[in-house]
């Protein structure tokens, strides 16, 4: 990065526009020249990168969704894909725009600090070619010699000049500080986050799982219709859903699989029912079954899932 | 009205495979650092809309590549799920209780 000011000449020019009342142009070429565009261009090759990235990864989104649609007729896999690919395009927009607004900025800076580096060269050029020698006032030296319309044009040139630089440089700034406003990452904010249950539609059972623990998925209704009444507002359906799953959660403390392999709802005229198996009943090669007494109901069967538990 | 589900799993694998790969073109080169911007207070001039734009600029590239972040995780777990799903059907098919004879 160079200081132009170093030089007499410049230094001189400066100091003449300071005594004519003018803002000095050698700072404001200065001020141009030392703009650090290749940070600002090396950031946005970033940006770049990850605007790659965002059209290929959700390209290789979109090629999942033929093997999908042939291998589960079930629309909602695709779906959610489908989601993330159009997530993935919004981001990509967004720093699209926003890598333009920089490109635009980085060329305009480049550009404005040629002009700039090239105002100053003529001004001292010219300068010096009327004969003014390093060390003296220049409007002083340009008084006694009768060039001070030349010198006052040399400075007004060179503030013309300058300054239709820097607002060269604004307005691209500006350009680039509204593209800047939108926030990329927006669009992924409605995204299911990774590991929540729901942005794949599972087949029943395998919710949450991991294939290693991938188990049959019998009792998936049931416990559909165990989460929908555990929302009743009838006290009585409520108090025996909420009976039922307490004996499901104690169930699952003995660490083993645990189904709920029948569940009627109570209310109205029925009392409800419900069965649970501590262990797999699919893959079971003996099933022994504890029939509570009569005075027993759902509402209260988690203390037979520790018996239950024991008999294993 | 009830639609029978037509699975095959071989393809729900073939589909969670093209994922994965998704879900390494999102990570980029990234490596999960997290990027650090050359970008100072000062770089772009000492103006207020210069400021502005050097704290701007850093905070935005930073932002595109969490969600780029996020989307590769998306996809990898979504292709976990689908092999959890195919490894579910096949198991839900070979367990099927043969009728009566």
């Amino acid at each position: 990065m160079s200081t132009s000011n170093s030089t007499p000449a410049l230094s001189a020019i400066g100091i003449a526009a300071g005594q004519l009342g003018q803002g000095d142009p050698v700072a404001i070429g200065d001020e141009i020249i030392q703009v650090d565009v290749e940070v600002l261009d090396q950031w946005f090759r970033t940006a770049r990168r990850i605007q790659i990235w965002l059209w290929q990864g959700a390209h290789r989104l979109s090629d999942s969704l033929p093997p999908l649609a042939g291998g589960w007729s079930n629309p909602g896999p695709q779906l959610s894909i489908s989601r993330q690919r159009d997530a993935a395009m919004a981001v990509r927009e967004v720093l699209g725009t926003q890598v333009a607004a920089a490109d635009n900025a980085v060329s305009t800076l480049r550009a404005s600090r040629l002009h700039a580096e090239a105002a100053l060269t003529g001004a001292q050029s010219s300068v010096s070619g009327l004969g003014w020698a390093p060390g003296e006032d220049l409007l002083s030296w340009a008084a006694a010699n009768d060039r001070i319309t030349q010198v006052t044009t040399v400075i007004s040139e060179l503030s013309g000049s300058v300054n239709d630089c820097r607002a060269r440089c604004n307005e691209a700034l500006q350009l680039l500080a509204d593209a800047l406003r939108a926030d990329p990452g927006q669009a992924v904010d409605g995204l299911t986050r990774p590991g929540d249950v729901g942005s794949i539609p599972l087949p029943p059972g395998t919710a949450g799982r991991t294939p290693e623990a991938g188990q049959p998925s019998i009792d998936q209704e049931n416990l559909d219709r165990l989460a929908l009444d555990l929302q009743s507002t009838d006290p009585t359906t409520l108090a025996v859903a909420l009976g039922v799953q307490d004996a499901l959660i104690k169930a699952r403390e003995s660490g083993q699989v645990v189904q709920l392999l029948v569940y009627d709802s109570a209310g109205g005229d029925s009392q409800g029912r419900a069965a649970i198996s501590v262990g797999d009943i699919s893959t079971a090669d003996n099933v022994a079954t504890l029939a509570p007494g009569v005075g027993n109901a759902p509402m209260s069967m988690a203390g037979g899932s520790a018996t239950t538990s024991r008999c294993r | 009205m009830a639609q029978d589900l037509e699975v095959e799993t071989t393809l729900i694998r073939q589909a969670a495979d093209v994922l994965d790969d998704a879900a390494r073109t999102f990570a980029g080169d990234a490596g999960g650092g997290e990027l650090t911007c050359p970008l100072s207070d000062g770089s772009l001039g000492p103006t207020a809309l210069c400021r502005e734009v050097a704290g701007a600029a850093a905070r935005r590239v930073q932002q595109a590549a969490a969600p780029a972040g996020h989307l590769s995780l998306l996809a990898s777990d979504t292709a976990d799920k689908l092999r959890t799903s195919a490894t579910a059907f096949e198991h839900a098919e070979s367990s099927v209780i043969a009728g009566p004879r």
